[in-house]
């Protein structure tokens, strides 16, 4: 009677300390998608790349754990063959900005391997009244394809310098919102500057449509030119705020530096956060 | 030069009346009696219901007051608040605008729109609408000024003072009243008033008014008098005491007003000539009950008010011969206000008073600005041509409307509680006030007109190259709340004299009410439609319209002074004020048009008061003040300039008022002859924020002689009799500026029966 007892009592402490520490309790975990995207491959062998359209990534981010789980495609110069998934990468967050990363990490699904994978998520913030989120997507496929996400859409903050040809007097400016919008199919881009300032005193002006850009893409990111074009606002041309010799260089985990000549007087120099896309 | 000379000579009135004319009289003329001596000090007796809120005593409550009494008011014809302006130190309401305008500045603190900063009570009967607070009044008993923050007591926009005026009630006067007045302008006044006392405990007052002024300045363009103006008013107070303990007053009153516009000139011409019409319009009905209950130990009051406003502004809003735009304003307004106060009437050393207080007020406005021809061509399509000259727009037709239509509820609730007691010769006191208010605001603005747009990138060969409509039908609903604590804390001591004095130290805080300025309503309509041309950034409509509540707080000393036996009455304070979260007009971040009303601002002021009245005989009495204020702002960025250490706008430095007058006994029909003689100092006023353009120092000379009989009086009257060129606004549209001038001199007689 006293083993049974005293056994019985064991089984139930032992119970009671797994319960505890029990696959039941709940992890603080959040679930997110890559904005609407495309993607550009390049075959690391010829050098060759091209445009995947509406590709997605999907990611978990486990906070009690610091693991991700990662659902990506498989994308080859042949086009998205379906889709890799893996668990427990580790993940590393900023609690100050609330970003996660995940980087150089590896996921497998049989014969397909997706290495040095670099996701980074931002939380949702509000650009110009647009409520946006960002992620940034890029890794290798069986060692022989490079993959970059590229949103359709940027929407991106800025810091703005604008030279005055004319006097030298220079115009920094924070306020002005760039969204580039590409179009993977035929390599045209536009460009909507809003809350344009090129110089103190300058009448505020409505959105300033550049259309009419070409995009040429890369290893994680793209390049945007055109050596002349009438801006538009508001569907209307506007000749007087001629643009030319615009090029805007895109690493898209990191910044895109745009430079442009405005009216023939002003040299526009903007460093953009390409971190956001409109919801 | 000659502000300087005003200045002095002004100065020099104000030192005769209280230091040569007393030395002559007092070599041969009796003494004021008694009973003209009690008058100096004002003192509640049994048939004044009103002054719920005051002390027994108010010469020696703890604060800067004023107290106009019906004796001057006859004398200096007052029959309008605007009247009391600079009688009282630091205390200042512009004559200018129309009735609607009531723009109060009281020791450097000031509102031009939206919400005041002074309170206004008609026989205890708040007024909620500083839009309202111009009429005519006539059989004024006595007006009191307080300065400094109410808030306590009186609550919403008393942060810089408070003005009671109190009429005449039946029980203390009984009898009729005729007065009819003629003067240059040319203008009339006529009133006819009945006091009827149906028993010791029932009185009845009906009270008729009229008058007629054509104007003082002429529009060139139109060809009449730009200030002309026609009103009336109707009034019926029942004052009954049903017994001992209970009190009952009900004054219904009933306003109409017709005036034909703003005398504007501008800057550039000197001339008033404008080509739309302008008028204001207003009928105004307000009925006020008051009930007190008096028992041993405390008494209960209740004041129940009804307040109706009907009035129709119409402008030509860039006041020039152009067709450029003109703005209506059409609103209704009714409002309802119930005060509940418990006084403790014990003549122990404690005494407490506590209070609860709440008003709603319903208002719907229309108000349209209607763009004409030249505003269409110079605000509109120039603006957007000059930015895109290649595709020009043309508009559709050369008047347009913007139509903005409102409904505002406003309504409020306060807790208000004070306590003080007295210790021998020191009194401590300690007011607490909550006081919650919620204001919405719900707008539809519409607008339906187009513009085409022209592609001449070939000056020879122009063409359409679209058109575009512009149809906006915006509806919106926007709502705040607002929870203010409001204390004050007095100390003052009891000066070991005959007559009653005292001095004292007060802090008290102060509050004007934020909400949602409905005039910017437009400038949002006009900034969505440039944007819907590509030019400029859509505003936010609460960020544009809405603006939180201004807060200060007020530190002062001060002293109240009678010796002499009273003959000599002097009233002395110095003050500080800081004023935070000031309600201010300025430019949104990175635009250059527009403007929005935003809480921007930190205001400091500073200065002194002095006032004395001086009865030394029957024969000769003096009464002046000066009060000088130094109000700069802190903290004032508008989004293109910095004006911190600037001087506050429209608020003047100095306010200076002096006025003797002797009285010459005769015998017969003739009793009195009475002549006085009276000025009135203001200046310097800043007229913008950049301290650019202000008006001087000047004097207003006034003079009347008054022969009076048993039952009848004859005055001869004159106001501003040198003359004097001055300003009593400056302002700027559209980049123009405009001043409206003072009025010039002017005569008058007055006669007046009692019988």
């Amino acid at each position: 009677m006293k083993s049974l007892s005293l056994l019985s009592l064991t089984v139930g402490a032992v119970m009671c300390l797994t319960s505890c520490g029990s696959d039941d309790a709940e992890h603080d975990t959040i679930t997110v998608s890559s904005p609407s995207c495309f993607c550009y491959v390049q075959d690391l062998t010829t050098g060759q790349g091209t445009t995947i359209p509406n590709v997605s990534a999907t990611a978990t981010f486990d906070r009690s754990e610091y693991k991700a789980s990662l659902r990506l495609p498989y994308v080859t110069t042949a086009g998205n063959l379906g889709y890799v998934s893996g668990d427990g990468l580790a993940l590393k967050i900023d609690t100050s900005t609330w970003e996660y990363k995940v980087t150089d990490a590896t996921i497998s699904s049989g014969s397909q391997t997706l290495s040095n994978i670099t996701v980074h998520y931002d939380q949702p913030t509000t650009i110009d009244g647009v409520d946006c989120e960002g992620m940034y997507v890029s890794y290798t496929v069986d060692s022989q394809y490079q993959v970059t996400f590229i949103p359709y859409t940027t929407m991106c903050t800025a810091t703005t310098e604008t030279l005055n040809t004319t006097d030298q007097s220079t115009f920094p400016t924070t306020k002005t919102v760039y969204t580039i919008t590409i179009e993977p199919t035929t390599n045209a881009a536009t460009l909507i500057v809003t809350n344009a300032a090129f110089a103190s005193g300058m009448p505020s002006l409505g959105a300033m449509t550049f259309g009419g850009l070409t995009a040429t893409f890369h290893n994680g990111g793209y390049v945007l030119s055109c050596d002349e074009l009438i801006p538009s606002i508001s569907d209307t041309p506007y000749p007087r705020y001629k643009i030319e010799d615009l090029e805007a260089t895109a690493h898209l985990d990191s910044q895109i530096k745009l430079t442009f000549r405005c009216m023939s007087v002003f040299k526009v120099d903007a460093y953009l956060t390409p971190t956001y896309s409109p919801m | 030069m000659t502000h300087i000379y005003n200045f002095i000579t002004g100065l020099l009135v104000v030192v005769l009346t209280t230091l040569i004319a007393p030395c002559t009289a007092l070599a041969s003329e009796r003494e004021a009696s008694g009973e003209e001596r009690d008058s100096m000090r004002v003192m509640l007796d049994e048939v004044t219901v009103t002054a719920i809120k005051q002390a027994p005593d108010i010469s020696l409550q703890p604060a800067a007051l004023t107290v106009v009494n019906d004796e001057e008011v006859r004398r200096l014809n007052i029959v309008t608040m605007k009247d009391v302006s600079e009688i009282a130190p630091n205390f200042y309401i512009p004559d200018y605008g129309t009735r609607m305008t009531s723009s109060i500045y009281v020791r450097g603190i000031g509102a031009r729109i939206d919400q005041p900063v002074v309170g206004l009570n008609v026989d205890n009967v708040p007024f909620l609408n500083k839009d309202n607070y111009d009429f005519d009044l006539p059989d004024i008993e006595r007006i009191e000024v307080l300065r400094g923050p109410q808030s306590t007591l009186y609550g919403r926009n008393t942060m810089g003072g408070q003005i009671n005026i109190y009429t005449l009630s039946p029980l203390a006067w009984q009898g009729s009243r005729v007065m009819a007045e003629t003067g240059s302008g040319p203008t009339m006044r006529m009133a006819i008033s009945h006091y009827q006392m149906f028993n010791p405990r029932l009185g009845m007052a009906f009270v008729g008014y009229f008058n007629y002024c054509d104007g003082f300045f002429t529009n060139k363009y139109r060809g009449y008098k730009a200030d002309g103006e026609k009103s009336g008013s109707l009034r019926w107070k029942t004052s009954w005491k049903p017994n001992s303990r209970l009190r009952l007053e009900n004054t219904a009153a009933f306003t109409l007003s017709r005036q034909s516009g703003y005398p504007y000139e501008y800057i550039e011409s000197g001339e008033i000539n404008y080509n739309d019409t302008c008028y204001y319009r207003r009928n105004a009905f307000t009925d006020g009950l008051t009930v007190r209950w008096g028992g041993e130990r405390f008494s209960l009051s209740s004041i129940t008010s009804v307040q109706y406003i009907d009035d129709n502004m119409t402008l030509d809003q860039d006041f020039l011969p152009l067709e450029y735009f003109t703005l209506q304003q059409m609103r209704h307004e009714w409002a309802v206000t119930q005060d509940f106060v418990a006084r403790s009437s014990n003549k122990g050393p404690y005494h407490w008073l506590g209070g609860l207080f709440g008003f709603y007020k319903h208002t719907k406005m229309e108000a349209p600005v209607v763009f004409k021809d030249h505003g269409i061509t110079r605000l509109i399509e120039d603006k957007r041509n000059e930015a895109n000259p290649d595709y020009p727009i043309r508009w559709d037709s050369r008047q347009f409307e913007l139509g903005s239509d409102f409904t505002q509820p406003v309504w409020g609730l306060a807790l208000y509680h004070q306590s003080d007691i007295d210790l021998g010769a020191w009194n401590f006191a300690l007011g607490l006030r909550l006081d919650y208010e919620h204001a919405s605001l719900k707008y539809s603005s519409h607008c339906d007109t187009g513009y085409t747009i022209l592609n001449a990138s070939d000056p020879d060969n122009v063409t359409v190259y679209r058109h575009d409509a512009v149809k906006i039908d915006d509806q919106g609903r926007l709502s705040k709340h607002f929870l203010q604590f409001l204390p004050k804390m007095t100390v003052s001591y009891r000066l070991p004299m005959t007559s009653a004095s005292d001095v004292y130290v007060s802090v008290g805080k102060g509050y004007k009410a934020g909400g949602f300025n409905t005039q910017m309503i437009s400038d949002v309509l006009q900034q969505r439609i440039m944007g819907l041309m590509g030019l400029g950034a859509a505003y936010d409509v609460d960020e544009i319209v809405g603006y939180k509540p201004e807060k200060s707080w007020n530190y002062e000393i001060g002293a109240h002074v009678t010796c002499a036996d009273g003959r000599i009455a002097t009233d002395l304070a110095a003050f500080w004020i800081d004023c935070r979260d000031q309600q201010l007009t300025m430019f949104p971040d990175g635009t250059t048009t527009g403007r929005i009303t935003t809480n921007a601002g930190r205001t400091r002021s500073y200065g002194v008061e002095f006032q004395i009245h001086y009865a030394m005989s029957d024969r000769w009495q003096a009464n002046a003040s000066y009060g000088y204020t130094n109000a700069t702002f802190r903290e004032f960025f508008n989004g293109k300039t910095d004006y911190a250490g600037k001087r506050v706008p429209y608020a003047p430095s100095n306010t200076m008022f002096g006025s003797l007058s002797y009285n010459i006994p005769f015998c017969g029909w003739v009793e009195r002859l009475t002549l006085n003689a009276n000025v009135r100092g203001i200046g310097d006023i800043y007229w913008d924020e950049d301290n650019s353009t202000h008006q001087p120092f000047y004097a207003l000379l006034g003079a009347s002689a008054t022969l009076q009989g048993p039952w009848w009086s004859l005055d001869v009257w004159g106001e501003n009799l040198t003359d004097t060129r001055y300003h009593t606004f400056c302002f700027q549209s559209i980049g123009n500026t405009f001043l409206q001038r003072g009025k010039p001199a002017r005569w008058g007689v007055t006669l007046r029966l009692e019988f």
